[in-house]
């Protein structure tokens, strides 16, 4: 019986100090947002969202360098709270959103940076053009709530020059040439 | 906002009228067409930028079509008695225009028959354009069809701006003010006329910017028929009993009928776009 209980205590720890096996979560987009931070007459900082948010995560704290996540957001589904400005974001003007419908995130790397930060370098694509970037990711948290089921949750914000991907109409005085995403995303494990 | 209006609306105008003008003395005709390409380009890298020999976004290749333009209206040049020539370069700048805008609503909108269906119907549009713009000029005096058609161009620049995009409405504007500078050259030079390879430059341009408003903006489907068919309203206007009064009655009368047309192109799409009474932040 004692033999049992040693073999069975040795499997235990055994099976503990092995790493856990990557995670995939998919984005939930409720609580997920991209939001977009930019200049307006050089005179303030001019803020929208992006409400249609998807995609998906895999994560193993215990080996980050095998993370990845891909996101995918609606161009079309862009939120200044004014109707008319939607419209011209959407428009050939800026996102010309009927011809490039999706903005997308494919990322080649994760390095672990600092405690709870992550270095990601990733595939950017806006309005049809695709730029490496590399951005700096917080992981906020895990958690196992009840009916929520096993949750994790990253933030970031980089800031890319529109130009570089063809959202050329309009001077800098009039809206900046620099924009700065805010994405903060919640995964739900599948 | 002037340095905008300064870029896009007087260097087309003033590279187009000096070209037009100039080319006058060493290859009569040449200049009209090239000139009006060279203009239009001019408005659009002034706007956003040289977009590079095959930019991915479709709203940028319209600079290349108005030199495509510009070729088509050269075989037009050489060959100028000749109808086949000009209508089979014609053919081919529509098939160009359409593959060159529409490959996205081609891949992603539209399916099956219906490609083919849209495709044969745009096609035919196109030609019927270029038709009436051919029409629109023959019995007048050389500057009138470039009058007539900055007033479209005008109306067409206002359509294109309440659907939600001032970078068409302005690219228009280019186009207009093209078109301005040729009639004023034509009110120096008589002989200098539209039909000396212009026309494909207006067609490709004026129906890419009204295709690109359609389908990649909100330019309603009736705003975008209408800026088509403006010119053969003008046209019919010249007709009947109208065509034995003195040239300036046919001319206002023309005018008239175009801007009726145009205006209402104008009216659909700023009521398809008007801004909703439930908007708080209606007017930004």
């Amino acid at each position: 019986m004692r033999r049992i209980q040693i073999f069975a205590i040795a499997v235990l720890l055994i099976v503990t100090a092995l790493p856990a096996a990557a995670e995939t979560y998919e984005v939930d987009a409720v609580h997920s947002g991209v939001h977009f931070r930019v200049s307006h007459l050089s005179a303030s900082m001019f803020q929208g969202r992006f409400n249609d948010v998807s995609g998906s995560l895999t994560f193993d704290e215990n080996a980050p360098e095998k993370a990845s996540i891909n996101l995918e957001v609606k161009a079309g589904s862009v939120d200044t709270r004014n109707e008319q400005l939607d419209g011209h974001i959407e428009s050939p003007d800026f996102l010309n959103a009927k011809q490039f419908p999706v903005i997308t995130f494919k990322s080649k790397s994760f390095k672990k940076k600092g405690d709870n930060t992550y270095e990601v370098t990733g595939d950017f694509t806006l309005r049809g053009k695709t730029k490496e970037v590399t951005v700096e990711a917080e992981h906020i948290g895990s958690s196992n709530m009840g009916q929520f089921g096993p949750r994790i949750g990253f933030s970031t914000s980089f800031t890319i020059n529109r130009r570089d991907f063809d959202v050329n109409y309009g001077t800098n005085e009039a809206v900046g040439d620099e924009i700065t995403l805010i994405v903060d995303i919640e995964g739900a494990k599948k | 906002m002037l340095q905008t209006a300064l870029l896009a609306i007087f260097v087309p105008a003033i590279l187009t009228g000096v070209l037009a003008l100039v080319a006058q003395r060493f290859a009569p005709k040449l200049g009209v067409g090239l000139g009006m390409a060279l203009g239009f380009a001019a408005g659009q890298i002034a706007l956003v930028g040289w977009p590079g020999l095959m930019p991915v976004d479709a709203t940028y290749r319209l600079l290349h079509l108005a030199i495509l333009g510009a070729l088509a209206g050269l075989v037009e040049v050489l060959w100028p008695d000749k109808t086949g020539p000009r209508w089979a370069a014609r053919a081919v700048l529509a098939a160009l225009v359409l593959g060159l805008l529409l490959r996205s609503v081609m891949e992603h909108t539209w399916e099956g028959g219906e490609i083919a269906l849209n495709l044969a119907v745009l096609f035919a549009a196109f030609l019927g354009l270029a038709a009436f713009i051919d029409a629109l000029e023959r019995p007048t005096k050389s500057f009138e069809a470039p009058f007539l058609l900055v007033l479209l161009g005008s109306a067409a620049a206002g359509a294109l701006v309440l659907a939600h995009s001032a970078f068409l409405g302005q690219l228009m504007g280019s186009l207009t003010a093209t078109l301005g500078a040729l009639g004023v050259a034509a009110l120096i030079r008589p002989e200098i006329r539209l039909r000396d390879g212009a026309v494909p430059v207006f067609a490709a341009v004026f129906a890419g910017l009204v295709l690109c408003s359609h389908y990649y903006a909100t330019l309603p489907l009736v705003s975008a028929v209408l800026l088509v068919l403006a010119p053969l309203a003008a046209w019919l206007g010249g007709l009947g009993v109208m065509a034995q009064r003195p040239a300036w009655q046919i001319l206002v009368v023309r005018s008239l009928l175009l801007l009726l047309v145009a205006g209402l192109a104008v009216y659909f799409s700023y009521s398809a776009n008007a801004v909703s009474a439930s908007d708080p932040y209606a007017g930004y």
